[in-house]
């Protein structure tokens, strides 16, 4: 049990997350394991990515929106605010703007990926 | 009966993941439904309406999002006794005030503390069944006590009958068609007279105590099958008014509408309608209409059943008997009403049994409820229903 502790405070160092605000919400590190990989295997960044791609502004908003949600709820928090700002571009109907800041999203996002796969 | 068993919480949110956070943080404690979408979350709480303890909401969510999902609720009524806590990103306040408008009971936002859901979720529950709880027992407490203040309505003018050798049935029969006719002329566009629901419902009760100056008339001239002399008569026609003498005399309650309204129907019963009557020689609506109902209806109930000096006549007979003025003089409107409603009072005195809770019992109960301002439509739906097993768990 102790060993998965480390192992997550490791992986949100790397993936530039805050491990004790999840860990104080979710109780323990199994649960925090347990929906990391399911964070993993969400949809929402690669629907976000394609729907921009495709213009598909609809579900862009949507994807980032949760994205957001999704982020902050794995502490997250910087994903989670880049998200917040393309989802706000978006809302607004500002697509080109929301889409200039597509890359930190990007950036923040394969920080987060990256540590995942890397420690579970 | 703890009414949270089998019940599910509706989880409402277009992301698997979100749908998973919730679904873990409740399941070791309720179980769980899941929908993608608004329209989904409605087709369930539509064919699922009593097996759902309560909602989670999402609000963005394709096709249907989670403001118009509490319309929705709120339009089926549903919002009344279904608590939702709406669950969003979207934790500006002007969403978070849109959302409560709507009828919603709780807000969080999507960092989700597991201990804090399970207790938010907790006393969403606990406060609905508590409501729910407390409604159920004023149906019950409504009920106990109509049932019971007309069983001794009705006990007390059985007692009264005795004497006269008069079956039970003939002032539950009154008590029927007096509540008919009044109905009757109630539902009739020209009837200048306007009572409420439990107005009629209190005369209907309140004609048990017709007759019960009867007490005071010795047995030999009650019950005597032969022609009576005019002493005897006089003696007779004393009813009237020593039944209104013993109700004014009550020591308490004598202020109350159903005794002022039984004191009315006592001493006026045989009042006529052009001013031949006893004991007053009261004419036209200077008779209280329930008396001059409670007329009519004795009248008919006297025709169409046997006495000790004549033999039961035939409805259609004494219809055309009373509508012929061969048994007294009567409110025009009145004999329209008779006639109107004739086979419903045929049909009601013959099916009239000892037995279950009336008709007119369960219409005073609605009307009550009907006329709370502090219960929501769902409530009112609730404890109606309520009353509806409680009178069916009675019938036997």
């Amino acid at each position: 049990m102790d060993d998965l502790n480390v192992k997550l405070e490791k992986l949100y160092k790397e993936g530039n997350g805050d491990y004790s605000g999840v860990l104080g919400r979710m109780r323990t590190p199994e649960r925090v394991a347990k929906f990391l990989g399911f964070f993993a295997q969400d949809p929402s960044y690669e629907t976000l990515r394609a729907s921009v791609e495709s213009n598909d502004w609809d579900n862009a908003f949507r994807a980032a929106h949760t994205l957001k949600g999704v982020a902050s709820d794995m502490g997250f928090a910087d994903l989670s605010t880049a998200a917040s700002n393309v989802t706000e571009e978006f809302r607004a109907k500002r697509y080109e703007e929301g889409v200039l800041l597509m890359p930190l999203v990007d950036e923040y996002y394969k920080l987060a990926a990256d540590a995942i796969a890397a420690n579970l | 009966m703890d009414q949270s068993i089998n019940k599910s919480i509706l989880i409402v949110d277009d992301n698997a993941f979100n749908r998973m956070r919730l679904v873990d943080i409740l399941a070791n404690k309720y179980d769980t439904i899941e929908a993608e979408n608004g329209v989904e979350a409605i087709k369930i709480m539509g064919e699922r309406t009593r097996d759902i303890l309560l909602v989670i909401l999402d609000i963005v969510m394709p096709e249907m999002d989670g403001y118009e999902v509490l319309a929705k609720m709120n339009k089926e009524g549903w919002i009344d006794y279904i608590p939702v806590i709406m669950v969003s990103g979207e934790d500006e306040t002007n969403n978070i005030k849109r959302a409560y408008d709507l009828g919603a009971t709780e807000f969080i936002s999507k960092s989700l503390d597991d201990e804090i859901v399970h207790k938010r979720v907790a006393n969403a529950i606990e406060f609905y069944r508590k409501q729910r709880h407390l409604t159920n027992m004023i149906s019950k407490q409504l009920f106990a006590r109509e049932h019971i203040s007309n069983l001794m309505v009705n006990i007390l003018s059985h007692i009264v009958e005795f004497r006269n050798g008069e079956s039970g049935l003939h002032v539950l029969h009154i008590g029927t068609i007096t509540e008919i006719l009044l109905n009757k002329l109630m539902a009739m566009e020209e009837s200048p007279y306007e009572l409420t629901r439990s107005e009629v419902a209190m005369i209907s009760t309140a004609s048990a105590l017709h007759d019960i100056g009867k007490i005071s008339i010795p047995e030999e001239v009650l019950n005597k099958p032969g022609r009576l002399t005019d002493e005897e008569f006089e003696i007779i026609k004393q009813h009237s008014a020593v039944g209104a003498e013993m109700l004014a005399d009550l020591p308490f309650h004598n202020d109350e509408k159903l005794v002022t309204t039984a004191h009315d129907i006592c001493r006026w019963h045989h009042e006529r309608w052009d001013g031949g009557g006893y004991p007053d020689g009261l004419r036209g609506d200077e008779i209280p209409i329930s008396a001059q109902v409670v007329a009519l209806a004795d009248v008919y109930d006297a025709l169409t059943s046997e006495r000790v000096y004549k033999p039961a006549y035939s409805h259609q007979k004494a219809v055309d008997m009373i509508l012929g003025g061969e048994c007294g003089a009567f409110n025009p409107l009145l004999l329209d009403c008779l006639l109107e409603a004739r086979d419903e009072i045929k049909d009601a005195v013959n099916i009239q049994s000892l037995t279950g809770v009336s008709e007119r019992e369960l219409n005073s109960m609605a009307a009550e409820i009907d006329s709370n301002e502090f219960l929501s439509d769902g409530e009112k739906a609730d404890m109606l229903r309520d009353i509806w097993n409680l009178a069916n768990d009675m019938s036997y």
